[in-house]
């Protein structure tokens, strides 16, 4: 039967009526437009402001220049260091949810999953409102700012200096743009860490506990080594997507603190220089495949073992 | 005896002090951006951090707004028409992959997959480049739908390998035998397609339009770089609201949007848990 | 030495599974706590190793309160019934494991597990991972683990029930012989009667979240206390039984009693009889110095070493038998349906309170 089927495939009509639509879009609109992006990598503009396909390599030169070699790097130790956070806070939320009671454990985690029902646009709109000047972060530190003030006058010592709150900048820098990360990222890291901690088997880590080892010790030595799989996952869900993000470094980085995916929307944008758009997306793409590859073979041969 | 109060045993780590503080951190950390937008919609104020009184003023501007009420519009139309297509092909790329082995065929099961792991930006730039250059001559029109046609394509694009590979989970689930047994009773191949596999497919079709819908009205990127000045989409409108007079008004604009998800998700997931009953 | 003193434990779901329980098992034992499932025995033990914390009472350890001590603090190590063997780690670290959180020199580690190795017979494995051991050798993993800790006791959960019948029995006798050689008290949870009757010096049967009698495997297999110890260990017949005003057991269709019980005993009580004390008789009428009573053979079964046979009295109560393959053969026509006088002796009849 199996054999039968693929020596006749091509005469069936019912062959090329479900394989036309689908793979006929997908060629047309999905890889002709990324060959047309790569080629495009390659080509210069001519005087009449037209891209020309010459076959140049001074694209990918330009971007590897400090300015957005820079970027490029920081981007990938902003990605990291936001996975990172997300990794400490991420495992123990769900740490925290896997030992929860049979009742509660569903609440808590629709809790999680909630905010990542809504529009991201809206999200990052949400983050952006509360690290700005008059935001509730700077209305919460000016609170407890004029009761230390308060306080400095009963005691008549000086702690703080000014006499008026001076609202913290932590809008427009990295450090917002990190914290918009984890924000957006942080159910991709719960969710995985949580599945296989809720799948492993609680007598492993009473077996540590009981010849000894301390809840540190079991926690590195027995159950980390064992939900392996759901950190990296977790981790891939997050660094991954961290790496080519757009909209958060747009709205919460501003120009002080862009990120690769920036740089490339400027190219197609007000930069019009669509070349070197191409071939930094090429970069960024290569990037990803790198990281989505090594990532596979990791677990191939942690499934090997 | 009287009774001690005793100590937590010692393996339940959600009593831990650690794993019960970050994740009350992170609970609030996760809500109390959507929270405060949601406050600041009711904000009878022109900035909007500074807190005036209560007022529902907002809702009614978002709703006048000619531009929002557009986008809106424009947002529910694609999302609608992409989900329908996205369906469609959806459904044959499973059922192709499944009932035939042809040359290329893991080729292109794999590559289904590329929409997950190629950055939005990427796509997005590589949409826009292709719609300039080839339907760069031709006018598609800029009446109303035909200047969604471009966007539409795009989310078509992305929505539907999702939606191709929802329903070969289900598919694979499939015995082929009932299709054979459907042959054997006479059916022809798209007779066999209509009455045998389709109506086993149904909770997997209810399941990927819902993720097909959900992903197109919250594209941004995407149709951030394929959409035109006069064809805009909600977050891409919220989106220029934002870049010029951030105003309370969008804070409504997205309670609306949150709301509308939220109920959409909650709807979908009743819809489904019914199905899956039946 | 281990005491639990009126411990009570009520689960946060609000069942109750231990109800007041108080056991002492001295030094050097191999104690059984048997009972079935749900009866509180794993929890227990579970108490013993420090998993869970008694509501009421304590464990004492060597006559110190560990009620609440974290189990990484106790001198006692658990074979949990799933073994519990770390996948990501080979048989040598695992054996390990226990003893370098000790900050115990290396040498001496290797010592120690060298030894424990020789004990469980594990030579040439150290060096496997446990994806590639069988289960009764992952079982030996658990065992040499706990055992390399020197510990005051070790607890086993079940540790045989993972295992296929033919491996459990060799586990079984493997387990008396490592524990003879350590000289380790074990204390070993099982459901299974004739595992706990084997291996163990002492065991104690529960029930309900209550021990119902504690004993030697002889001692309480003979002179069981209460009506659910009888039954639970090895089979037996229960027969419904009244003393009358001369305090003579009376039971319905049974001839040739003239059994004398003290005043203590309650007017309705049961008489329990082991089946194999059961003895059969066809076409004859048995010596009057026997107890007897007659019926009709209503179940034969053949199991090999043993032959089980119901039979249903005058009465209507059904009476089981269980004859050794030489008893069978010395009858000669054994058939459903037969009459058949079953015969036994006073002393073969245990009384027991309602």
């Amino acid at each position: 039967m199996k054999n039968m089927k693929k020596e006749k495939v091509y005469k069936k009509p019912a062959f090329w009526f479900f394989s036309i639509p689908p793979v006929g879009w997908y060629g047309v609109f999905m890889l002709m437009p990324l060959i047309m992006l790569w080629a495009f990598s390659f080509g210069s503009t001519n005087e009449q402001f037209q891209v020309v396909l010459t076959w140049t390599t001074k694209n990918y030169l330009t971007a590897f220049q400090p300015i957005y070699l820079k970027i490029l790097l920081k981007t990938i130790l902003f990605s990291a260091l936001a996975t990172a956070i997300c990794l400490v806070i991420g495992f123990f939320v769900a740490l925290y949810i896997s030992f929860s009671s049979p009742q509660w454990k569903p609440f808590w985690l629709i809790l999680v999953i909630l905010p990542f029902w809504t529009n991201l646009l809206i999200r990052v709109f949400g983050v952006s409102t509360m690290l700005s000047n008059s935001g509730m972060i700077n209305k919460l530190l000016e609170f407890f700012w004029n009761k230390i003030k308060i306080l400095e006058e009963v005691l008549g010592w000086q702690i703080l200096s000014g006499d008026y709150f001076e609202p913290y900048d932590m809008l427009y820098n990295y450090g917002a743009v990190v914290a918009g990360m984890v924000y957006v990222s942080l159910p991709f890291m719960i969710l995985p860490i949580y599945s296989s901690l809720d799948k492993l088997d609680i007598s492993y880590l009473e077996a540590s506990l009981d010849l000894g080892a301390s809840h540190t010790r079991t926690i590195f030595k027995i159950m980390i080594p064992m939900i392996m799989p759901g950190i990296g996952f977790g981790i891939f869900l997050t660094f991954i997507p961290s790496l080519s993000t757009f909209l958060i470094p747009d709205m919460l980085g501003g120009p002080n603190a862009q990120m690769i995916a920036n740089v490339i929307q400027r190219q197609f944008g007000a930069g019009s220089n669509w070349p070197l758009g191409a071939a930094l997306s090429f970069i960024l793409m290569y990037i990803t495949f790198a990281f989505f590859f090594g990532h596979m073979l990791y677990g191939a041969r942690r499934d090997k073992r | 005896m009287s009774k001690k109060k005793r100590q937590n045993e010692p393996l339940n780590y959600s009593k831990h002090i650690l794993p019960r503080l970050m994740f009350w951190f992170a609970v609030i950390m996760l809500f109390f951006p959507i929270i405060s937008i949601v406050i600041y919609s009711f904000n009878d104020s022109k900035r909007i951090t500074i807190w005036r009184g209560f007022t529902f003023n907002n809702y009614t501007k978002a709703f006048f707004d000619l531009g929002l009420r557009e986008a809106f519009i424009n947002s529910l139309t694609i999302a609608a028409a992409s989900t329908v297509i996205s369906l469609v092909l959806g459904i044959m790329s499973a059922y192709l992959l499944w009932r035939f082995r042809f040359w290329g065929r893991t080729f292109y099961g794999s590559m289904l997959s590329l929409p997950i792991v190629v950055p939005e930006i990427c796509m997005g730039v590589s949409l826009l480049l292709f719609f300039n250059k080839v339907f760069g001559g031709i006018s598609l029109g800029s009446s109303w739908p035909a200047n969604l046609i471009l966007i539409i394509i795009a989310h078509v694009t992305f929505c539907f390998p999702f939606v191709s590979m929802v329903i070969s989970a289900r598919i694979n689930l499939y015995s082929f035998d009932q299709l054979e047994a459907a042959f054997d009773l006479g059916a022809n191949e798209v007779r066999a397609f209509f009455d045998v596999v389709l109506p086993f497919l149904k909770p997997a079709l209810i399941a990927s339009a819902m993720l097909a819908f959900t992903l197109s009205l919250d594209d941004f990127v995407i149709t951030f770089f394929t959409s035109g000045p006069d064809s805009v989409t909600f977050p891409v409108k919220v989106y220029s609201m934002l870049r010029f007079s951030v105003t309370p008004v969008v804070n409504a604009a997205s309670t609306i949007l949150i709301v509308i998800t939220v109920l959409l998700t909650l709807g979908g997931m009743a819809v489904q848990k019914k199905v899956l009953i039946d | 030495m281990i005491e639990i003193k009126n411990v009570s434990k009520t689960f946060p779901n609000g069942f109750q599974v231990l109800k007041n329980v108080s056991l002492r098992i001295e030094k050097g034992e191999f104690f059984a706590l048997l009972g079935p499932s749900g009866c509180g025995k794993t929890s227990l033990l579970r108490m013993i190793a420090g998993f869970i914390y008694p509501d009421e009472g304590q464990v004492l350890i060597d006559g110190k309160d560990v009620s609440e001590v974290a189990p990484y603090q106790r001198a006692v190590n658990m074979v949990f019934q799933s073994y519990a063997v770390f996948p990501h780690m080979s048989v040598y670290d695992n054996i390990a494991y226990g003893l370098v959180v000790d900050k115990i020199s290396k040498k001496e580690i290797a010592n120690r597990v060298t030894e424990v190795v020789q004990l469980v017979q594990l030579e040439g494995l150290e060096k496997s991972m446990p994806s590639q051991l069988s289960g009764g050798q992952k079982q030996r993993v658990a065992v040499a683990r706990a055992l390399a800790k020197k510990p005051k006791a070790l607890l086993l959960d079940e540790p045989l029930s993972a295992l296929d019948a033919k491996l459990r029995e060799g586990m079984r006798n493997e387990l008396v012989k490592i524990q003879k050689k350590s000289a380790v008290t074990f204390v070993f949870v099982t459901h299974d009667q004739s595992e706990a009757l084997s291996i163990s010096d002492r065991l104690a049967v529960m029930r309900d979240g209550d021990i119902l009698q504690v004993g030697r495997p002889y001692g309480v297999y003979e002179k069981p206390e209460t009506s659910f110890v009888a039954d639970f260990i090895g089979s037996t017949n229960l027969l419904p039984a009244r003393l009358d005003d001369n305090n003579l057991v009376q039971i319905d269709g049974v001839k040739g009693m003239a059994w004398k019980l003290d005043h203590k005993w309650p007017r309705d009580m049961y008489i329990t009889l082991r089946p194999e004390k059961v003895r059969l008789m066809v076409d004859a009428v048995p010596d009057k110095s026997h107890i007897m009573a007659q019926g009709v053979i209503s179940v034969l079964v053949y199991l090999g070493e043993k032959t089980m046979v119901e039979v249903k009295l005058a009465s209507g109560k059904i009476m089981k038998c269980s004859l050794s393959e030489y008893e069978r053969k010395t009858i000669s026509s054994l058939k459903m349906g037969k009459r058949v006088w079953c015969f036994w002796d006073e002393k073969d009849m245990m009384p027991l309170a309602k």
